[in-house]
C-alpha cells in the first residue's frame, strides 16, 4: 500500500509541473470516505478530541470535525487515522 | 486478512487507559510511531485500544509523560497461546508423539501384494519375498528391494523379472514370468498317426520313417511317420519254409517322430429347417426397476412390481456399494432391467429355407475345423423330408494337417 501511494505521489510530482496537488504540495489532509461507515484522513497533526459522537483532528490550515455515532478510531498511525461508525458530519469550522 | 495473521504471531494486548489527557496519549502514541488500533471510548470516561505487543513497551513512557495508567485487559496472539502452552507440557508431548507415530507407522510395510504372475501361486511368490526380507512389520528403509528382487528371481526358478515398489506403507511385487518353449506333447518316442480319416496329399517327414506315401487313404490312428527305424532287411534271403516267420527286424533307434501330413478330409452335415419361422424379437421397448435389498427384504424404489409387458426378458444388475476397500454395507441396489418381445412369424419359399439352412450347416462345419485348414469344395444337397420342413445336407473337403504325435507304447498296446 505504501509503495502504491509512493507511486501515486511520484505521478503527481511529475505532474505537479503543470499543476500540483495540495495535498502534495502543502501536506493538506486528504480525506476518503466510504458511504457514511468508514473515513480515512491522510496526513493529520493529532487529534484535539475524542468521543464517540466527536471527533475533531488537527490538520495544515486549522482544524476538522467529524460528527456521528459510536466514532471509532480503528487505526491511529503518525501519518494516517481511519475512523469507522455512522458519521453524520464532516466540518471544517472557520 | 494478512495483517490479522502477522499480528497474531507478534501478539495483541487490549489495554485500558484512565487519564485526564486521553488525546495527548494518542497523539504522542501515533508521532513515536506505535499504532493503536480499535480506540473506544468507555462511558466511564477511559479508553480501551488495541495495540501490539511490541509497542506496549513504548507506551509506558507516553503514559507517564500524560499521567495516565495503563491496565491490560487481555491478551491474543501466539506468544500467549505459548505461554499457555508451556504450563501443559503432556498435551504438547501427546500431540507431537501422535504425529511422530503416524509417520514412523508409514515407514513401515504394512501389506504385500503380487501383480502380474499368471501361472506362478500367490502364496509362494509370497513366501520368497518373506524369505528374502518383504514382509509386513519390517522398516522400509532396512529393506534392501533390489537384493529382494535378486533373490525372488533365484528362489523361484519361472520368474524372469521381478520389481519391488512401495506405494506407501503397501509393497507391490511386480513379476514377469518366463515364457517356457513348448514341451513336447508326447514325451519319449512317439509316432506320428493319422488324427482323422483322409486321403494323403502331402507329406513333409522331419524325423522319423514315413510309412504312408501320397494319395493313400488313411484311417485315423494310423501309423503316418514311424518313430522307431528297424535295420534294413535283406530281400534277396528267400525264406526256407513258409511257416518259418521272419526273424523280427532289429531296432535300430527310437525317436520323436516329427512332420506334417496334408490330407483331404470330408465333413457331414445335415441340418433339417423348418420354412415357417416362428420366434420372437425385441421390440426395442425397455422398462427399469430399483430394488433395495436388506437382508431377505426387498423395497422397490422406482419403477413397476412387475413386468409391464405381455413377453419380455429380463436382465439383473447388482450393485454392492463399497464403503472403503473390502468394507461393505449389507445393502445391495438391484436394478432389473425389462426389454419387451414381440412374437413374429415368417413363412419363406423352401428355396429361402434351403438357403438359411445350408448357411447355418456351414458355419456349423466351419467351427469344427482346425486351424490352417483350408476348404477345397463345398456340396450341397437337398434331402427329402416333411411338407413344411426342408432337409439339406453340406458335405465340404477340406485339406488339413492331420498329424498327431502318439506315444510308440501306446500305438504297440493299440495294435
Amino acid at each position: 500500500m505504501a509503495w502504491e501511494r509512493g507511486k501515486q505521489r511520484l505521478q503527481k510530482a511529475l505532474a505537479g509541473l503543470l499543476e500540483m496537488p495540495k495535498d502534495v504540495l502543502m501536506d493538506y489532509p486528504k480525506v476518503t470516505m466510504i458511504g457514511n461507515v468508514q473515513l480515512v484522513l491522510e496526513n493529520h497533526r493529532g487529534i484535539v478530541e475524542y468521543t464517540e459522537e466527536r471527533i475533531r483532528v488537527l490538520v495544515t490550515g486549522g482544524q476538522l470535525e467529524i460528527f456521528g455515532e459510536k466514532l471509532v478510531l480503528r487505526t491511529i498511525l503518525p501519518e494516517e487515522l481511519m475512523v469507522e461508525g455512522r458519521i453524520h458530519q464532516v466540518h471544517f469550522p472557520k | 486478512m494478512l495483517r490479522n495473521w502477522w499480528t497474531f504471531w507478534l501478539g495483541f494486548l487490549r489495554i485500558n487507559i484512565e487519564g485526564t489527557q486521553l488525546e495527548k496519549f494518542i497523539n504522542l502514541a501515533a508521532s513515536r510511531g506505535i499504532p493503536l488500533y480499535d480506540l473506544r471510548r468507555t462511558p466511564s470516561g477511559r479508553m480501551t485500544a488495541r495495540v501490539r505487543l511490541d509497542g506496549f513497551r513504548l507506551l509506558r513512557h507516553v503514559a507517564r509523560k500524560t499521567n495516565s495508567r495503563v491496565r491490560i485487559e487481555g491478551r491474543s496472539g501466539f506468544p500467549f497461546f505459548l505461554t499457555r502452552v508451556k504450563r501443559r507440557k503432556a498435551l504438547v508431548m501427546g500431540a507431537f508423539t501422535f504425529v511422530l507415530a503416524i509417520y514412523m507407522m508409514s515407514t513401515f510395510i504394512w501389506d504385500v501384494d503380487v501383480v502380474g504372475n499368471e501361472r506362478l501361486d500367490k502364496p509362494t511368490i509370497l513366501q520368497a519375498a518373506y524369505n528374502s526380507g518383504v514382509r509386513p512389520g519390517r522398516w522400509l528403509p532396512m529393506v534392501n528391494v533390489r537384493e529382494a528382487e535378486q533373490r525372488i528371481i533365484a528362489e523361484i526358478p519361472g520368474l524372469e523379472w521381478v520389481g519391488i515398489r512401495d506405494q506407501g506403507t503397501r509393497l507391490i511385487i511386480e513379476v514377469q514370468e518366463k515364457v517356457l518353449p513348448n514341451r513336447p506333447p508326447v514325451a519319449g518316442p512317439s509316432h506320428i498317426v493319422a488324427a482323422k480319416d483322409g486321403v494323403i496329399q502331402r507329406m513333409i517327414v522331419l524325423v522319423g520313417e514315413g510309412k504312408v506315401a501320397e494319395g493313400t487313404r488313411v484311417t485315423k490312428g494310423q501309423v503316418l511317420i514311424s518313430g522307431v527305424i528297424y535295420a534294413p532287411q535283406k530281400e534277396e534271403e528267400p525264406l526256407k519254409k513258409a511257416e518259418d516267420k521272419p526273424a523280427p527286424p532289429k531296432v535300430l533307434e527310437k525317436l520323436q517322430a516329427k512332420g506334417e501330413a496334408w490330407a483331404r478330409v470330408w465333413y457331414e452335415q445335415t441340418l433339417e429347417e423348418p420354412t415357417q419361422l416362428e420366434g420372437t424379437i425385441p421390440t426395442g421397448e425397455t422398462s427399469g426397476q430399483w430394488r433395495i435389498k436388506w437382508g431377505n427384504q426387498e423395497i422397490i424404489i422406482k419403477g413397476p412390481s412387475s413386468s409391464p409387458f405381455a413377453n419380455s426378458t429380463e436382465e439383473v444388475y447388482t450393485r454392492t456399494p463399497s464403503l472403503w476397500r473390502n468394507l461393505q454395507i449389507p445393502v445391495e441396489l438391484i436394478k432389473t432391467e425389462y426389454h419387451e418381445l414381440r412374437p413374429y412369424r415368417q413363412n419363406r419359399t423352401p428355396q429361402e429355407a434351403i438357403t438359411a439352412a445350408q448357411d447355418k450347416a456351414r458355419q456349423a462345419l466351419m467351427g469344427q475345423l482346425p486351424q490352417g485348414a483350408k476348404v477345397l469344395r463345398e456340396m450341397v444337397l437337398p434331402q427329402p423330408s416333411s411338407p413344411d420342413k426342408v432337409k439339406v445336407k453340406v458335405s465340404i473337403e477340406v485339406l488339413e494337417n492331420i498329424a498327431l504325435p502318439q506315444s510308440v507304447d501306446a500305438v504297440e498296446q493299440g495294435t
